[in-house]
């Protein structure tokens, strides 16, 4: 599940309340030299709020502190909205690159979703902390609600999904002529769709998947692995040399922004 | 500084079929273990000559001595090749000589790269460094000389 707007509101607004925190702590670190029966004298209001202010300033100064920090850590974990723009708009030229001649199709019949690496989430599983892909990011503007997460446990063996054996293997995948799951699929066709992409046949009957083909891609910063970009077509295949070739023009952008989110 | 010898990743990254549990599908090596160029020059600071490899995303090196004359530079997260520092001058042989046997001890040095245990090690991305070396050798070694 993408919920991008939301979750670049919820970064403007803890800058905003940072900087609220930043001048409440100036205000209260001020007030402490200041003088009350000064003060009184012009303001009786004023008086009684700089005594307020001073005999409380051992609790407020810490927990505004402590706010300004909590605050600045939630901001790095969200990532700026520029950095995600950017990265949106790097995965839709990946996206117009790869399936070049295929402008006359609608967006979504040929998509590119980037995958983050998360030790844990917070979700109803059995094992929330067997590590996981969950998806940050998708080219277009529509079906970006509702994308499956895929475990990526550390035994490889058990990676779910092409995002999964991409993560695991540390490799290219491609997967081609996939069995088409539109309309009232066959058991047959929904267990073979199953089986080669790495999921349950649960999984696939309960939310037919319209993908045919799909090549995931290993993304690396400074040498380490962060996550995968997964293309899905409707198409039968995808160009494996052309997606490989197309992701390297534009990772060494990509890698840059992702150091920063 | 010697000019970095660009490579083309199509050829050295083929499609290969392999089989993952069960299933027979198309596979790349990672895009981020095909170095992009190489390049070769005598470093006079380290009294060495070093072979260096371009990645899409750069990462901090390891230097792992494999004997007196020769070193590894391995990626410290990725395990990938970065670079060759060969002691050409304690190597004591003819420029024609010393090519290859150079050649010859790098590949041994990298076989034994890829043999050390541990989650990091890229086969892939060292066979690659290999066959490099021994396609691009005469731009690689051009500069080999600690004359020049």
């Amino acid at each position: 599940m993408l919920h991008r707007r939301l979750l670049n509101a919820a970064w403007h607004t803890l800058y905003v309340l940072q900087w609220v925190g930043g001048i409440l702590v100036a205000l209260v670190g001020a007030s402490l030299k200041a003088d009350p029966s000064k003060w009184s004298v012009w303001s009786a209001l004023a008086g009684r709020t700089l005594l307020w202010l001073q005999s409380t300033a051992w609790l407020t100064l810490p927990l505004l502190t402590l706010g300004f920090g909590s605050a600045q850590l939630l901001r790095r974990l969200l990532g700026p909205p520029w950095a995600w723009g950017v990265i949106h708009y790097l995965l839709d030229q990946f996206q117009g690159y790869v399936f070049a001649g295929k402008g006359n199709e609608p967006l979504h019949f040929h998509r590119v979703t980037l995958f983050k690496y998360r030790r844990w989430r917070v979700c109803f599983s059995r094992w929330p902390w067997s590590g996981w892909l969950t998806p940050v990011e998708r080219s277009g503007h529509t079906t970006k609600r509702r994308i499956s997460v895929f475990r990526a446990p550390d035994d490889a063996d058990c990676a779910e999904g092409i995002a999964g054996q991409t993560w695991a293997r540390n490799q290219v995948v491609v997967v081609s002529d996939l069995p088409s799951l539109e309309g009232t699929p066959s058991p047959q066709d929904i267990h073979e769709y199953a089986k080669r992409s790495w999921v349950s046949a649960d999984w696939a009957e309960r939310r037919p998947p319209l993908a045919r083909s799909f090549c995931g891609i290993p993304v690396q910063t400074k040498g380490k692995l962060w996550g995968v970009i997964v293309i899905d077509s409707r198409g039968e295949k995808i160009a494996g040399t052309r997606s490989v070739g197309r992701y390297t023009l534009v990772s060494r952008f990509l890698g840059k922004l992702l150091e920063k989110v | 500084m010697s000019q970095w010898v660009k490579l083309n990743p199509n050829a050295l990254n083929a499609e290969r079929r392999e089989l993952i549990r069960g299933v027979r599908v198309n596979v790349f090596v990672s895009p981020h273990d095909v170095p992009e160029a190489v390049r070769g020059e005598f470093e006079k600071s380290l009294n060495r000559f070093v072979i260096e490899f371009k990645y899409i995303d750069e990462e901090p090196w390891s230097r792992a001595p494999r004997d007196n004359n020769l070193a590894l530079r391995v990626g410290r997260h990725s395990g990938r090749l970065h670079g060759i520092e060969i002691d050409v001058v304690g190597l004591q042989a003819d420029k024609v000589e010393l090519r290859m046997h150079i050649v010859d001890m790098i590949k041994q040095a990298i076989s034994g790269l890829a043999q050390r245990s541990g989650k990091t090690q890229r086969t892939a991305n060292y066979q690659i460094a290999k066959d490099v070396i021994s396609k691009e050798q005469d731009q690689i070694f051009a500069s080999m000389s600690p004359s020049r």
